[in-house]
């Protein structure tokens, strides 16, 4: 098996959590229902990529489009978990979107087909920050199990994920060689799988909306 | 990589794996940190308002027991005077009308404290008691009771503060014209759910400008019978509640 069909597979473990979703999807509260739409986002990014690889074409356009809808997709989501205010998630985005602007075609060039991770960067710094905040709200508010809650799992992961993230962006700035950024992006594939499994717990425990119909 | 490098690949190496096991005693001492808190939050929930009702209870029955048969007492010896002239004999009248008014209000308030009708009869013809009470020429009440069997004592006035709240929040705040209320017994548990067709709210807006007491009231209710409680309102489109009151947990 190629190296491409094994990252494809490994970054495809989030349908797990993505088909759960779907399948519950009338039952969700619309409350919780931007993150699902994030996750179809990234699972349709990475079956293209796949298939632009598999004809080989390059694939970075795409990678580097789909962190802008779907950090768009995650603000959406917090600003419905009630982390952010209306007016922060407007400014959030605006500030993010003119980083991206920036980071695909003012800083070195118009660069779209090139790897750039000034804005993933930011994006994973913004994630972090606002999933921190909503464990904290969590911890506060919530009166049942955490380890059960799925706001509580998503951030979780996210946290996890974004940090690692973060770091390995870090580096990716730096001059460091081509074999030590790739032995340090390798670490995020694991990671990856840690982050997929606790969504695919969260879409399971995804609670379903309640039924105010009365009887008579 | 050049040995510099691999050098610090290897520290970086160390230095996540590190990182992860802190990362998993942080979020094992999270989750044990808010087990805690739930736990004393419940019990200090609990203990406000099984102080607030013994303190009801006990007032009630001091009215009902002691302060009623007196004045009883005073109105039959009032009656028994017989005044000299009419001046005395209206005073006398009127005194005797002024403490029949007082037995009144005062057994108006002993039934608010602890409405007899939920001791004796139970949460249903209660809640039908009380809606009777409230009803007004703007606001039609619809009951739906299909199981109106008895349950735990603490449940039944625990569920029927939360009715009287509903109730008051949908006169004073809602404008609608009708509330519904279903009260019914599924297997293992108590479900009490309400619609009505008033003007709703923002829950954002309103903790925002730091309302809300009403809707925590609720929530810390629930909460103690270890229930579920949730609701769903948008402006102009009316408000509904749902508890779910699991019975065995509270047996």
């Amino acid at each position: 098996m190629n190296n491409s069909i094994i990252n494809y597979m490994l970054s495809m473990t989030i349908v797990l959590a993505g088909v759960i979703a779907v399948l519950k999807w009338n039952n969700i509260n619309k409350k919780d229902k931007p993150i699902v739409i994030g996750w179809w986002i990234v699972i349709l990014t990475e079956t293209i990529k796949f298939i632009l690889s598999a004809n080989g074409n390059k694939t970075l356009a795409p990678y580097n489009v789909y962190p802008l809808p779907l950090i768009g997709v995650f603000i959406w989501q917090f600003l419905s978990w009630g982390t952010i205010s209306f007016r922060s998630a407007k400014w959030l985005f605006i500030i993010l979107f003119f980083i991206w602007v920036a980071d695909m075609f003012v800083v070195n060039g118009p660069s779209i087909n090139q790897f750039r991770n000034i804005f993933k960067l930011a994006m994973a710094v913004v994630i972090v920050i606002l999933s921190v905040s909503t464990i904290n709200q969590l911890i506060m508010s919530e009166k049942k199990k955490l380890i059960t809650n799925h706001r509580f799992l998503i951030c979780l992961g996210m946290t996890i994920y974004y940090t690692f993230s973060v770091f390995v962006n870090v580096f990716f700035l730096s001059k460091m060689s081509r074999e030590f950024l790739t032995g340090i992006a390798n670490f995020n594939r694991y990671l990856l799988q840690v982050y997929y499994f606790l969504l695919f717990l969260a879409a399971i425990w995804i609670p379903r909306k309640k039924n105010f119909i009365l009887q008579f | 990589m050049d040995p510099q490098e691999k050098e610090l690949y290897t520290s970086i190496l160390i230095a996540v794996i590190l990182m992860s096991v802190f990362l998993v005693f942080f979020i094992l001492s999270i989750i044990w940190n808010q087990k805690k808190f739930r736990v004393l939050s419940k019990a200090k929930i609990n203990a406000e308002i099984t102080t607030l009702e013994n303190e009801r209870r006990r007032i009630a029955s001091d009215l009902h027991d002691d302060v009623g048969p007196m004045l009883s007492a005073i109105k039959i010896q009032i009656n028994h005077l017989e005044g000299q002239d009419d001046a005395e004999r209206k005073l006398i009248g009127k005194s005797s009308k002024y403490i029949d008014d007082i037995i009144q209000k005062m057994r108006e308030i002993s039934n608010d404290l602890l409405p007899n009708v939920l001791v004796r009869k139970g949460l249903s013809a209660a809640v039908e008691d009380f809606l009777g009470k409230m009803k007004t020429n703007d606001l039609t009440f619809q009951f739906y009771c299909p199981n109106n069997e008895r349950v735990d004592t603490k449940i039944e006035v625990n569920v029927y503060r939360l009715v009287q709240e509903i109730v008051h929040n949908t006169v004073k705040h809602s404008g609608a014209t009708v509330l519904k209320i279903e009260l019914d017994i599924v297997p293992g548990m108590l479900k009490l759910t309400t619609n009505d067709n008033g003007t709703g709210f923002d829950y954002k807006e309103m903790v925002s400008k730091k309302g809300g007491l009403g809707l925590l009231n609720l929530q810390s209710r629930t909460e103690m019978m270890g229930g579920d409680f949730d609701f769903d309102s948008e402006k102009g489109r009316g408000t509904n509640y749902l508890f779910e009151i699991p019975l065995a947990e509270n047996a």
